[in-house]
């Protein structure tokens, strides 16, 4: 049975089995009365379904129609592999920063209890933009107050990045710098590789003029010297004493701040981004409800608008959320550009089952 | 009404056991058996006809009739008979067993 299958796929066989067929049927409609066996184009296609290999002919069939029609508009089979390509590849991009970033977790201690605070703002005629909007930032004026009365949080503090000028041997060179709360890195759970963290004194105006090397900003302006602690560098005009040099693979909050100076609270100037860490036991629930009351109350209320809504999040939410909606944007656009050039074109005529064979 | 699934080869066996027969044939004989009992479309008997040869339970071969037309004759091969004689006693121990569930329930009555 299996032999006669396999040369059942041998060309020439397959045309004389089709011939005999033909015959076939042409003998019996003849000794028939006119219509009594019905639909013989029929009966033969299911036949030829029984010697097998339909299914494998139709997918050949349509591979080759695919083809056809790819080669027949070159300029749009190009398109069309170009886009599906990208698509692809930035998909698989993405993809691969997700598992750096989800499925490994925050290179810092308790990266789960480590949390940010979130302000809904409603959209509202009293303000200067019509939508809702978000905003992940707190004044700093607000921050001892939220330090103080904020027991389902501790190590409430803020950060904000911003590029200076550091003063070298070779002339200025602008670096990528992060203010951050001494409470913020001592959260994170790293201990300095040379020197020390900032200390919470250092908040203070009038004692905030420290700094701490990344590892790179260490290699690159200091050639690793074990020295470098306790020397002075001049960033923007101020001289700073280098009080510790970072491990290799901190970063925070991203990897390109080379060096960190410490967010002095006084004067209360500008917003910072709010991290703390979530008390243990506690829901991110009861950090909202207790968050949110204390915020509101510092909010000045002015007649005609509506009051802001606060949430308090995971960090880990924070590094999702953007990255989910490209995800699925890149792909669905890819996808959704080669729908459109395939409906402008003409359609292409139906095809009728087994209209090749024949 | 048609042959169940399964049944139409059986049917087509058993018909060939008398002897060579073509298509036609076949399909008229099926008929005439039943006393138009069973209706075997054309449509399904001459798949059923490929796929038995394929199985090697029938062989099929060019042949002139007594009319002197050319017609395509099957005839059952020994393989057909042992597998006629399977079918058989498969079918009649189906048959039994449907008839056991169907017999007439206690309160039906004689109707």
């Amino acid at each position: 049975m299996l032999w006669r299958r396999l040369a059942y796929l041998l060309p020439w066989r397959r045309r004389a089995a089709e011939r005999d067929m033909q015959q076939e049927l042409q003998s019996l409609a003849e000794m028939a009365q006119p219509g009594e066996l019905g639909n013989l184009a029929l009966a033969a296609e299911d036949a030829r379904a029984e010697l097998g290999w339909t299914r494998l002919e139709q997918g050949l069939q349509d591979l080759f129609y695919a083809l056809r029609t790819l080669r027949r508009t070159p300029g749009f089979s190009c398109t069309a592999i170009l886009s599906l390509a990208l698509g692809i590849g930035a998909t698989a991009a993405i993809f691969s920063v997700l598992v750096a970033v989800l499925l490994r977790p925050l290179p810092f201690d308790d990266s789960d209890r480590m949390v940010r605070i979130l302000e809904h703002r409603p959209a509202d005629a009293g303000r200067e933009l019509g939508y809702p909007q978000q905003v992940a930032s707190v004044g700093v004026s607000d921050l001892p107050a939220l330090r103080s009365q904020a027991t389902t949080l501790s190590h409430i503090g803020g950060y904000a990045g911003t590029t200076m000028t550091l003063t070298t041997g070779d002339g200025p060179i602008r670096v990528p710098v992060t203010r951050v709360s001494p409470s913020v890195l001592a959260m994170l759970g790293f201990a300095p590789r040379l020197g020390r963290l900032f200390e919470p004194r250092e908040e203070t105006a009038g004692l905030d003029s420290s700094v701490i090397l990344s590892h790179t900003a260490w290699q690159r302006y200091f050639g690793s010297a074990p020295d470098v602690v306790s020397k002075g560098i001049s960033i923007d005009g101020r001289n700073l004493a280098v009080v510790g040099v970072m491990p290799e693979g901190f970063r925070f909050p991203d990897p390109q701040t080379e060096f960190w100076i410490p967010y002095p609270l006084s004067p209360p100037r500008g917003r910072v981004a709010p991290v703390a860490r979530l008390a243990d036991g506690v829901s991110l629930e009861a950090a909202t409800a207790q968050v949110s009351g204390i915020l509101s109350r510092l909010q000045p209320t002015q007649p005609g608008r509506k009051p802001s809504s606060f949430e308090v999040q995971t960090m880990r939410a924070l590094l999702t959320a953007p990255v989910k909606r490209p995800v699925h944007c890149v792909w669905c656009r890819g996808c959704r550009r080669i729908a459109n050039r395939v409906h402008q074109r003409r359609k292409p005529p139906a095809r009728t089952r087994g209209s090749a064979s024949s | 009404m048609e042959p169940l699934y399964g049944v139409l080869d059986m049917l087509v066996l058993r018909t060939l056991l008398v002897g060579p027969r073509h298509g036609y044939a076949i399909a008229t004989a099926i008929r005439d058996a039943s006393a138009e009992g069973l209706n075997v479309q054309f449509g399904s008997l001459y798949p059923a006809l490929k796929r038995l040869e394929l199985k090697g339970w029938i062989s099929a071969k060019w042949e002139t009739s007594e009319h002197n037309r050319r017609a395509k004759v099957y005839r059952l091969t020994a393989a057909g008979r042992r597998r006629l004689r399977q079918e058989k006693s498969e079918w009649a121990a189906f048959v039994n067993a449907v008839a056991m569930l169907m017999k007439p329930a206690a309160g039906e009555g004689n109707s």
